[in-house]
């Protein structure tokens, strides 16, 4: 069991990625992975942690040109309760707000969420609804160096993701859905809290004259990452919410998930969730109507 | 080898004071406020955020304390369960909890309580739903939460609500403690943190233990390396099996404390280290090499009796080293007479005790070989007798002495490896040690509820007069034996007695394989036994036509008889239990709701996909202890000093369950003075007399008795004192509120006190107010033929669930059990209500959500993420009623109800899923995959499309 040698608390971004270029550093934000995993020792320790939170720029919800912008050390919790968030993407803050139980959401990070990079992470699949941009930072030769990519492209397989070494996800954005998208998510446990999502499943759509003008879909826990359903959204797309395209939409997300079979459900059990799941949420799409 | 850290300083404010510190890097919030600090109030429950026991307020947020970096608080306000009491004023959060009986073992309370603190300082006038979104967080196994929302209800009302208290000053004057809704009187300690549990306790030059198990099901040990272990800074003792003599124990006399030749189950024992720190003892332990020679793994009692099989223990070539057989009556003439038969198959599975304080012990020798073992034993007499033989010391040379205990529930009852481990280990560092559990390691190395097969046939006439059951029972042993095994003995008297049936046939087969293996667990055998009767029972009333209520209360016993295994049932309140249980849940309404699949639209044109349904199951268990020990007694002393106080050493031990409060409420009433004036001293083999265990529902009715017993002699003598000093006879005379009162006119004459010290500063004589009783049962140790009045009396109920089934995704979402129990009497309302709302909340996980997962002899979940809990949004309304049927034998005629209520709740639950949907389950537990596939498999039977 290796020990930590130094926590840094680094004050602003610059710091911040100069200090995790260096070889041994990890980026530590709610600590509500990495502790237990260490403690276990499913992970060894770091010989020095970086921890984020001190950035007051990596905090807090702004709307900027329209668009909503998440500093990446947000808390669950902050953002279960934000104000704009609730109002513009309500999808979002219950996600947030159903990780867990609040001792684990006044701590954990939305950033912290995603660059933990779990199939079951809650809040990537509203963001994948949304069309999410991250920002990454790091280390360049005139200060920081930016960079951006579309949520999809940001996971690469369980634990872990596109970032390089030295990367620091600091901002996540995204336009609120006009007036007149349904979205909605859930996630499916065996129990009401501190669940670990067994399936989980979010739907977003806009129609005009009667026919489907705008669909998104996203999983959660079952594939390898949190996955955006093309599939299903092609289905729904140029169509009417009919009993139909329901029931074409809803074969088309069980087809294109992959989910597996692990201690906590049987790859089999998760796509009937997946389905009962979507179904219901869109026959309450067609009811809202 | 363990680098030496630099320690980091740390200035941080605790409970208001700025303090400096310095901590490892890696070190936890937890870690520093309990070993920097001594702030113990701060518990550790798992380590990994899934259990809330380390609850603080870090700078105003609720934060679970073991996902905190100490160094993340540097100047950060931290705010911890001491800090909330104020100039010794119980804060009115933890005044709440006392009064509302949210208390039971204690340790998850502080956390609770600092959940409860943010939740109020957030919203200071919450709902219920709010109430349990914020306790969401915080797991409790004793109470069933529905006390602790109760205590928070009271504060969301403005704190005004007054608590239905029956202190002695808030009683009317004369007023009976019994039946009374009295504080637990150890929950004001317990609620600010005071309490110390085993790891809160450090003696000098402690050291610290850690046990190497072998994590392999079946292997030959070739060679123990432990030279890198012992060679390394601050180890200070390491052993393997050469090290000690390996005395057999256990109830099957197959398990050692550690394992010299070959391992039989993952959590075997190979070695163990004490050093100066856990850190260098973890990581000597990880330096230990051994070398196995893996043996093919038996996975099933299955798989153990297939031809060739491995032979685990050489002792015990066909793998099945108990068998049990029971029988009344003629099982052939019984099928003869049934006009209907039925027969299943019911698979129960383990579920784990996840008592929030994990297991841990202390031993320490004095310079004259003395040993003092700070133990959580429930049996702390039985314990030290057995202990002697494994440990090579005489009996009368070991103490036990029991620190607060964070949770029992049965899992205390056997002597575990890893206790005498540390007295080798403690001996052979020549210093105390300390070894506990981590809480992976709890899951892992701890027993379980005993796994079962059970297959039922069971048969009934046509005018539903049961005829007859014939019971297989496979029990996998797993590769050891603990109390498991003989959980038969407790399962058959509910084959043979809940419910008249005149012929039984029971046999059992208890099979070594190379999983993990079982204990005593609240229930005893009952639960499984329970579930697969009263399913039977819905599915032979299904079969007549009748309505379940009908058909159990047509074939309920009546008091005075004997059942045809020679339990004479003193009392019997069964049909009373029926009755009252389905009036309450509204059975004849619901249960004639067509049909019984209760499809409503619920959007647009689709039907809903929910159905309701109603179910209910009874239970039959010792209301008063079970002889299955020479003797099944307890001893009591009583003392009054010169004021009136009361000192009561009873051998009886508290579990959390309410036992001292009971003992006190007992003694005080027959002293005539205030409860406040009770210490009960209940943890000590030095000072307490003998008792056999907290165990078989027996402390109320025996401890009791004993208590009650030692009291009366106390009350004779003051009464024939008062009547020589004030020439009265002592018929004319009463003690009442701390006087002599003139019995007719309730006229105080003297107060007690003055009594009291008349006779021990008296002219003529001088003498001490001591009295002691020994309480035997009249209960008989069954014969070979397990026949025989095994308790003293016997205790019923009945639960009916009304349950709420999702069809397209298996959740079953219980709305709301009613629960009638024949408890004798209740002596304290509110303990009583605890006990029974806790076991509702075990039996709920043990029906919905419990499950420890072997495969290949591997555990598969091992910690709270994935062994799950009920939590607060998982409880349903619960309504409670308690049929006082006055047994002739108990203190104040009560019985004992201590593991009744979770014995039902799985057979009420799957018959009111039965009632939803027409599926009969019979494995537990019902998770939503298991019952969707029954689901959709009987939809294909009926040619129905399935959902989806």
């Amino acid at each position: 069991m290796t020990a930590i040698t130094s926590y840094l608390a680094p004050q602003t971004l610059e710091e911040a990625t100069s200090l995790v270029a260096a070889e041994k550093t990890i980026l530590f934000a709610g600590g509500t992975d990495l502790l237990p995993r260490w403690t276990k020792g499913l992970t060894s320790r770091p010989e020095a942690v970086a921890d984020l939170k001190r950035i007051a720029a990596l905090k807090g919800v702004s709307r900027v040109n329209g668009e909503i912008r998440v500093g990446a050390c947000t808390s669950l919790s902050d953002i279960a309760t934000d104000a704009t968030i609730r109002a513009a993407v309500p999808v979002l803050a219950e996600a947030a707000g159903r990780v867990a139980c609040p001792q684990v959401r006044n701590r954990a990070t939305i950033g912290g969420n995603l660059c933990n990079a779990s199939p079951a992470a809650d809040t990537a699949v509203p963001l994948i609804l949304l069309d999410a941009v991250l920002e990454c930072a790091s280390s360049g030769p005139d200060g920081i160096a930016a960079r951006q990519m579309p949520i999809t492209d940001f996971f690469r397989g369980p634990g872990s993701t596109t970032l390089t070494h030295g990367e620091i996800l600091t901002h996540i954005r995204f336009e609120p859905p006009p007036d007149g998208t349904f979205a909605a998510w859930d996630k499916f446990g065996t129990r009401r809290a501190m669940e670990i999502s067994i399936a989980s499943v979010g739907v977003a759509l806009r129609l005009d004259a009667g026919k489907i003008v705008h669909a998104r879909v996203g999983y959660g826990s079952v594939a390898p990452t949190p996955l955006r359903g093309h599939k299903a959204e092609a289905v729904l797309l140029d169509d009417p919410l009919s009993p139909q395209v329901i029931d074409a939409c809803v074969a088309a997300a069980r087809d294109e998930i992959e989910p597996i079979t692990d201690v906590r459900a049987g790859a089999a059990f998760r796509r009937e969730m997946i389905g009962a799941l979507l179904r219901r949420m869109l026959e309450r799409a067609r009811s809202d109507r | 080898m363990p680098e030496v850290i630099d320690k980091a300083k740390l200035a941080f404010t605790v409970n208001g004071e700025q303090v400096r510190t310095e901590v490892a890097p890696h070190a936890t919030l937890l870690e520093v406020l309990r070993d920097n600090f001594e702030l113990t109030g701060t518990k550790y429950g798992c380590g990994e955020g899934e259990c809330g026991a380390c609850s603080v307020l870090l700078d105003g947020k609720l934060v679970n304390s073991c996902l905190v970096l100490a160094l993340e608080c540097a100047g950060s306000q931290v705010l911890t369960i001491e800090g909330l009491r104020i100039n010794g004023q119980l804060h009115r959060i933890q005044q709440a909890f006392v009064e509302h009986g949210a208390i039971q073992c204690g340790f998850c309370t502080p956390g609770m309580i600092m959940a409860t603190y943010a939740l109020l300082q957030a919203n200071p006038a919450p709902t219920e739903a709010e109430i349990r979104r914020g306790l969401e967080g915080n797991l409790c196994r004793c109470t069933g939460y529905r006390k602790i929302i109760d205590a928070v209800l009271s504060l969301a009302h403005g704190g005004a609500r007054e608590p239905d208290l029956a202190n002695r000053e808030q009683r009317t004057p004369g007023q009976t403690l019994i039946g009374q809704r009295i504080p637990k009187l150890d929950a004001p300690d317990k609620a600010t943190g005071l309490t110390r549990y085993i790891e809160d306790i450090n003696l000098p030059r402690m050291l610290h233990g850690k046990i190497l198990f072998a994590n392999r099901p079946h292997a030959r040990i070739v060679n123990i390396d432990t030279s890198a272990a012992e060679a390394m800074p601050g180890v200070r003792a390491v052993i393997t099996a050469t090290d000690i003599e390996l005395v057999p124990f256990g109830y099957g006399q197959d398990n050692t404390a550690l394992k010299r030749d070959k391992v039989m189950c993952v959590r075997d024992e190979v070695a163990a280290v004490a050093a100066e720190t856990p850190e260098i003892a973890a990581e000597a332990v990880r330096c230990i090499r051994v070398t196995y020679e893996d043996l093919p793994v038996v996975t099933s009692p299955e798989e153990a009796l297939a031809d060739g099989a491995p032979v685990i223990h050489a002792k015990v070539p066909d793998n099945t080293p108990f068998h049990y057989d029971y029988s009344h009556g003629d099982v052939e003439q019984g099928i003869r007479e049934s006009d209907v038969i039925v027969e299943d198959t019911y698979r129960l599975q383990r579920q784990a005790h996840c008592c929030l304080g994990t297991s841990g012990i202390i031993a320490h020798f004095d310079a004259d070989g003395r040993l003092t073992l700070h133990s959580l034993t429930q049996v702390p007499f039985l314990y030290k007798h057995d202990l002697a033989r494994i440990i090579g010391l005489p009996p009368e040379k070991i103490r036990v002495i029991q620190p607060t205990i964070g949770g029992g529930f049965g899992s205390k009852l056997d002597i575990h490896p890893f206790e005498p481990i540390c007295v080798f280990l403690a001996r052979k560092a020549g210093r105390p040690v300390r070894l506990v559990f981590s809480r992976e390691e709890e899951f892992l190395a701890t027993p379980t509820r005993q796994p079962m097969i059970i297959h039922l046939r069971s048969g009934a006439k046509k005018d539903g007069t049961f005829t007859f059951r014939d019971v297989r029972m496979t029990l996998d042993n797993g590769g050891r034996t603990s109390w498991g095994a003989t959980t038969p003995w407790i399962s058959m008297r509910t084959f043979s007695s809940l419910y008249r049936v005149p012929h039984v046939r029971q046999h059992v087969d208890v099979i070594y394989t190379n999983n993990i293996y079982a204990c005593a667990f609240r229930g005893y055998g009952n639960p499984q036994a329970t579930f697969a009767l009263e399913s039977q029972v819905d599915q032979l009333a299904t079969e007549l036509g009748m309505d379940p209520l009908k058909l159990r209360l047509k074939n309920s016993q009546d008091p005075g008889e004997t059942t045809p295994q020679g339990m004479v049932l003193s009392t019997c309140g069964l049909k009373e239990c029926l009755e009252t249980a389905a009036h309450d849940a509204g059975w004849q309404e619901k249960r004639n709701r067509q049909p019984a699949v209760n499809r409503q639209p619920l959007i647009g044109n689709r039907q809903s996909a929910v159905a309701r349904g109603l179910g209910m199951a009874s239970l039959f268990h010792v209301g008063g202890g079970a002889k299955i020990y020479r003797s099944d007694g307890c001893g009591t002393i009583i003392k009054l000093d010169d004021f009136g106080g009361i000192t009561v050493l009873t051998g009886s031990s508290e579990i959390g369950q309410g036992s001292e409060t009971v003992i006190a409420q007992i003694v005080a009433q027959e002293l005539g003075l205030p409860l406040a004036n009770v210490r009960v001293i209940n943890n000590d083999t030095e000072l307490t007399p003998w008792d056999v265990g907290v165990h078989a529902s027996r402390t109320t009715f025996i401890a009791g008795n004993s208590a009650l017993r030692a009291a009366r002699e106390a009350r004779r003598k003051l009464l024939d004192t008062a009547a020589t000093r004030l020439k009265r006879d002592p018929e004319e005379l009463d003690l009442v509120d701390g006087n002599v009162v003139e019995r007719s006119s309730a006229k105080p004459l003297e107060s007690i006190g003055k009594i009291i010290r008349g006779l021990h500063f008296g002219r003529t004589k001088n003498e001490l107010i001591m009295t002691t009783s020994f309480y035997e049962p009249p209960s008989v140790t069954p014969n070979e033929q397990h026949m025989g009045n095994i308790s003293p009396c016997y205790a019923f109920g009945t639960h009916v669930a009304e349950v709420e089934v999702d069809l397209e995704t298996g959740v079953v979402k219980v709305l709301r059990i009613s629960a009638a129990h024949d408890v004798g009497r209740v002596i304290n309302r509110l303990g009583i209500e605890g006990q029974v709302e806790g076991g509702i909340a075990q039996g709920m996980g043990y029906c919905l959500t419990e499950d420890l997962k072997v495969a290949d002899g591997r555990v598969l979940n091992p910690s709270f993420t994935d062994y799950k809990l009920c939590t607060t949004t998982d409880m349903p309304e619960l309504s409670l009623s308690f049929v006082e049927t006055h047994d002739p034998a108990g203190p104040h005629g009560a019985k004992g109800v201590g593991e009744s209520p979770m014995i039902p709740v799985a057979a009420a639950i799957a018959n009111a899923v039965y009632n939803a949907t027409g599926v009969r389950m019979t494995e537990l537990p019902l998770t939503p995959e298991r019952v969707l596939a029954k689901l959709k498999a009987s939809r294909g039977a009926n040619g129905e499309p399935a959902n989806g």
